[in-house]
């Protein structure tokens, strides 16, 4: 459904964005992890029509983002810090966005405040940040929207609210195959959402994987050999990370579940462990992969 | 509820109504208070009679005359187009508005319209609630077209104003700097070129600055000052407004949102930017300077100081750091220095000819020559063209005092400008070292002999030479002698000689130094008085009119149409002399040294003290003391016989002090005393004799 291909920005003397390509498919959540000045904002606001890119392109369905209105009209963008107009009650900027956006649901808006429970008649402004955050989710999902673009969304906000934003916006992919981008620093807040998982590190998307995928394909090993590690153990198997204690190896490798288990009861291990691994571990160990290949390449 | 059509948002519209009502509201508030409300004031005035009035100063209201009420029509539509278009420099703003389905168009139009409702609204009912209290309390002078006109004019400048306010916006990403250059750019087109014509005058011997200045009133901003207004103006300025949104619009669909908070948003535009604000406040500083030490030293220190403040602010500004001691930064001031020192050089060189150049005699056609360009300035250059002819049967004697425009037409006249004109240019070396280091020469201001002279040659090809000098005028006096016994010279400078003698109503000649006075009312007698004082005025010669000589009276005419002008009755008319003579009003209309004065004494200046502290001993001490003093001066001269206190009287300058070689005191048999000198070539013998002795 998104497609960016080879978007670049800079600012300045700084590069924002290198090149960065990543396709999003309909009513999946895409997780869009990096450091703080990755370009995850950047990136998101090139996706959502507020900046231009300087080179690249990106489409929705085959069309162009920056100044489509009927595009613009079913997308949401939940910036990390939003923006309201000062002194408007929540009820104003209600109305603002009900005369703005032509899918507006009153109904959906009015259901919300029972999930939300706030004074519709505050003022947003006097509202704590992380009630700020909230009031531009309640908005946001009242415009029913096709995509849901979120910058750091889960950020200051309580547990509670954070489980209850999520399966909001779970709920919402489900029922109406709405598609979500969701960046953030913290890999694990991704973990249990997403579906693809992009790393985007200084401007450039390192890697993009499904998850699903991704969780079959790498596995954590504890192996341990009465008689020492035979040598031709590690041969035609990918491993992205080893560590020996004496005659136990704990190995990360690619590869089919199966294919490797069978492999390695081949050599009569004392013992096999398969051992949970996290989202963190995994990028961590793929991220390494690709550093490795590129020194081989040096080298 | 989404527009169909896209040009507005209606949803964006009634967002900026409800945020920025309040903006028109206190406009209308503004307007009420200095327009509808100042009619009251006036017209409650009248009321109780506290002051007679003149009807016109209601008018006043509508010619932009009060303080307030100018300073709310400019203030208000640009902090309109500062709040409107303020999303654009909040960054958080700029992208919650942009991820709108709003396009950039849309948003722009809309928020002008919204903006333009705010401003025009409020001029509109200000200019009802008028036009209803002028009707209603029936006031006088104050037509409905007086305030049409107000209101045509108003909405034009606000439009403008506000336009300039909104396309401004779209190339910096400060409210502040959006502020500050919306106004910038209003003043700029005066602005800019009053600094460089300041400037070219500091390097140009014989700049025309003051004709120059004359033609540079195209300021928008200064121009509302400048009531009435003229159509083209009108067309310029909505040609302007036109070209300003559409240049906003084109900025707008252009910028990258991320410039909000940055001074300057397009990178292309930085350099200019830069550079213009360092030239711009080079020639203010450069000219301040040279304006208050009056030197070109000063001046190139001024330039130096504000060209590099402006520089380094700018790029503090630009870069938002205070690093920018940085070698390119510098690199970029120095290339900007060189270009600059090789245009003053060349300015100061005269690489274009200017002071030397003169046009052909046989090319010029008449030649304008006075102290000021003034009288020109209601004309325009094609005006002072036409050739009028001065001769004396053509003289058409009007009942008004009206001097014809000092344009010379006769061709010795010409002949003797051009001279005198060609002998200033090849003094130019000179003139200039002191024109560019008058600090060095003021001295040779205190007796004030350096005046202005300006020069416009209207050449039979349709062009016009203009030069404006400052010239010590005895340096001149071979050339000035025949220019100034011309007759078109004394028709030029003598109203007398343009009238009519039949529409004189009364001429009052009112001695100086005593309050004896002649009236003259017989028209025959008149008629007598003007004819003597024509032919006196057309015999008088070059030294006469120069010679610092107190007259015997001073001429009061009164026309029949209650103008009046006044005139000197100088001591070298004699005819006029004779004239009162005939009349027997003569002891009447003078100074008689026989009936008004007692004793006169001279003292001779020693030379000790300071230079020109004894001149302003007279504005510091009594003439009595200063008389007792002289009268204790061991050698003075005390003159007591009248034949010899008239001759005194026919050669005293009113110079006293210490640049006379001769001080005199007169006291007059009513105890009033005057002072005054000789040169040494007007003491009479006697005085010098009495000094050798």
């Amino acid at each position: 459904m998104i497609e960016v291909e080879g978007v670049s920005k800079r600012f300045q003397e700084i590069e924002a964005l290198n090149s960065v390509t990543l396709a999003v498919k309909k009513g999946s959540i895409y997780g869009l992890a990096g450091t703080n000045g990755a370009g995850k904002t950047t990136l998101l606001k090139i996706l959502t029509g507020v900046y231009r890119q300087d080179s690249g392109q990106v489409k929705y369905d085959g069309e162009n983002i920056f100044e489509n209105n009927d595009l613009k009209a079913r997308i949401v963008f939940i910036p990390d810090n939003p923006y309201f107009f000062t002194n408007y009650t929540i009820d104003d900027m209600a109305n603002f966005y009900r005369r703005i956006y032509p899918r507006w649901e009153q109904g959906r808006y009015l259901k919300l405040r029972e999930a939300f429970n706030i004074d519709m008649k505050r003022r947003i402004r006097t509202l704590s940040k992380g009630m700020q955050r909230q009031v531009a989710f309640w908005l946001g999902l009242s415009i029913a929207p096709d995509i849901m673009m979120l910058d750091e969304p889960l950020d200051g906000l309580d547990p509670v609210m954070r489980q209850k934003v999520k399966n909001l916006i779970i709920q919402d992919v489900a029922e109406r195959e709405m598609t979500v981008i969701i960046s953030s620093h913290n890999l694990r807040e991704l973990e249990d959402v997403c579906d693809v998982i992009g790393i985007l590190h200084q401007g450039k998307m390192l890697i993009q994987k499904d998850l699903d995928d991704l969780r079959a394909d790498v596995h954590k090993i504890q192996v341990a050999f009465s008689d020492g590690v035979p040598e031709s153990l590690l041969q035609d198997m990918q491993t992205l990370r080893q560590e020996r204690k004496g005659n136990v190896l704990i190995m990360v490798v690619r590869g089919s579940h199966d294919e490797t288990v069978r492999r390695i009861q081949s050599f009569n291990p004392a013992i096999l462990d398969i051992l949970p691994l996290t989202l963190e571990e995994i990028f961590i160990c793929e991220m390494g992969d690709c550093g490795y290949e590129i020194k081989n390449i040096l080298y | 509820m989404k527009l169909k059509t896209s040009f507005i948002n209606q949803g964006v519209l009634l967002n900026d109504f409800k945020s920025f009502s309040w903006v028109g509201a206190v406009y209308l508030l503004g307007l009420l208070l200095s327009v509808p409300l100042k009619i009251i004031m006036l017209y409650s005035n009248a009321e109780g009679a506290i002051l007679s009035q003149d009807p016109e100063i209601y008018l006043r209201i509508f010619s932009y005359d009060d303080f307030w009420q100018l300073m709310i029509l400019i203030i208000a539509p640009v902090l309109t187009a500062l709040l409107l278009f303020g999303y654009l420099q909040n960054g958080k703003a700029a992208d919650m508005a942009h991820a709108l389905p709003v396009k950039r168009e849309t948003l722009y139009h809309t928020h002008i319209l919204a903006g333009l409702i705010f401003l025009f609204v409020p001029l509109i009912i200000t200019a009802l609630a008028a036009w209803a209290l002028v009707a209603g309390l029936g006031i006088p002078k104050v037509s409905g077209q007086d305030i049409a006109t107000w209101l045509a004019i108003s909405l034009l400048f606000n439009l403008l104003y506000f336009i300039t306010g909104v396309a401004t916006g779209m190339f910096t990403g400060l409210s502040s700097v959006q502020g500050v250059l919306s106004y910038i750019l209003l003043l700029l087109p005066s602005g800019l070129s009053m600094l460089l014509l300041h400037n070219m005058r500091i390097y140009t011997y014989g700049f025309a600055f003051d004709s120059y200045m004359q033609s540079v009133n195209i300021s928008p901003l200064a121009e509302m000052f400048n009531y009435p207004i003229h159509k083209i103006e009108i067309a310029a300025y909505l040609l302007a407004s036109i070209t300003l949104y559409l240049l906003g619009l084109y900025l707008y669909r252009r910028r990258q949102l991320e410039a909000a908070g940055s001074a300057i948003t397009f990178d292309a535009l930085r350099p200019f930017f830069k550079y213009g604000v360092t030239f711009c406040f080079m020639l203010f500083v450069g000219s301040y300077f040279y304006q208050a030490q009056d030197s070109l030293g000063w001046a190139c220190f001024g330039y130096l100081l504000g060209s590099l403040t402006a520089y380094l602010g700018v790029e503090i500004l630009l870069q938002k750091s205070l690093h920018v001691f940085k070698l390119k930064i510098i690199k970029g001031f120095g290339i900007y220095a060189l270009i600059v020192i090789i245009c003053i050089g060349a300015l100061q060189l005269d690489l274009t000819g200017y002071e030397r150049r003169l046009p052909e005699l046989a090319e010029v056609e008449s030649v304008y020559m006075d102290n000021v360009f003034y009288p020109l300035s209601h004309l325009n250059m094609a005006q002072t063209h036409h050739t009028v002819n001065y001769e004396y049967n053509d003289m058409n004697p009007g009942a008004h005092f009206e001097t014809p425009l000092p344009i010379y037409t006769r061709a010795e006249n010409i002949a003797d400008v051009y001279a005198l004109h060609q002998k200033i240019v090849s003094n130019r070396t000179v003139e200039k070292a002191v024109m560019q280091n008058r600090y060095r020469y003021r001295n040779s201001f205190v007796t004030g002999a350096r005046i202005p002279l300006c020069f416009i040659y209207n050449l039979k090809n349709g062009s016009h030479i203009c030069r404006q000098y400052k010239v010590n005028l005895p340096d001149y006096a071979r050339q000035l002698k025949s220019i100034y016994e011309s007759r078109e010279y004394k028709i030029f400078h003598n109203a007398i000689l343009s009238i009519n003698p039949s529409e004189i109503k009364m001429l009052e000649i009112n001695a100086i130094k005593t309050n004896k006075s002649v009236r003259i009312v017989d028209q025959k007698l008149i008629q007598q008085a003007v004819a003597a004082l024509q032919s006196d005025i057309m015999k008088q010669t070059y030294e006469d009119m120069t010679v610092n000589r107190p007259g015997w009276a001073g001429i009061n005419i009164v026309l029949k149409n209650n103008d009046t002008t006044g005139l000197e009755w100088e001591k070298s008319y004699v005819n006029f002399e004779q004239f009162l003579k005939n009349t027997g009003e003569y002891t009447n209309a003078r100074l008689i040294a026989h009936n008004d004065i007692l004793y006169a004494v001279i003292t001779k200046q020693t030379g000790e003290g300071k230079k020109g502290t004894e001149a302003y001993r007279l504005y510091e001490e009594e003439p009595l003391q200063l008389l007792l003093k002289a009268e204790k001066t061991p050698g003075h001269l005390k003159i007591i016989d009248p034949e010899i206190l008239e001759i005194c009287l026919r050669q005293y300058t009113d110079i006293y002090g210490d640049s006379q070689p001769y001080n005199v005191f007169f006291l007059l048999k009513n105890g009033d005393i005057f002072t005054g000198g000789f040169t040494e070539a007007d003491a009479p013998t006697f005085v010098k004799e009495h000094f050798t002795r």
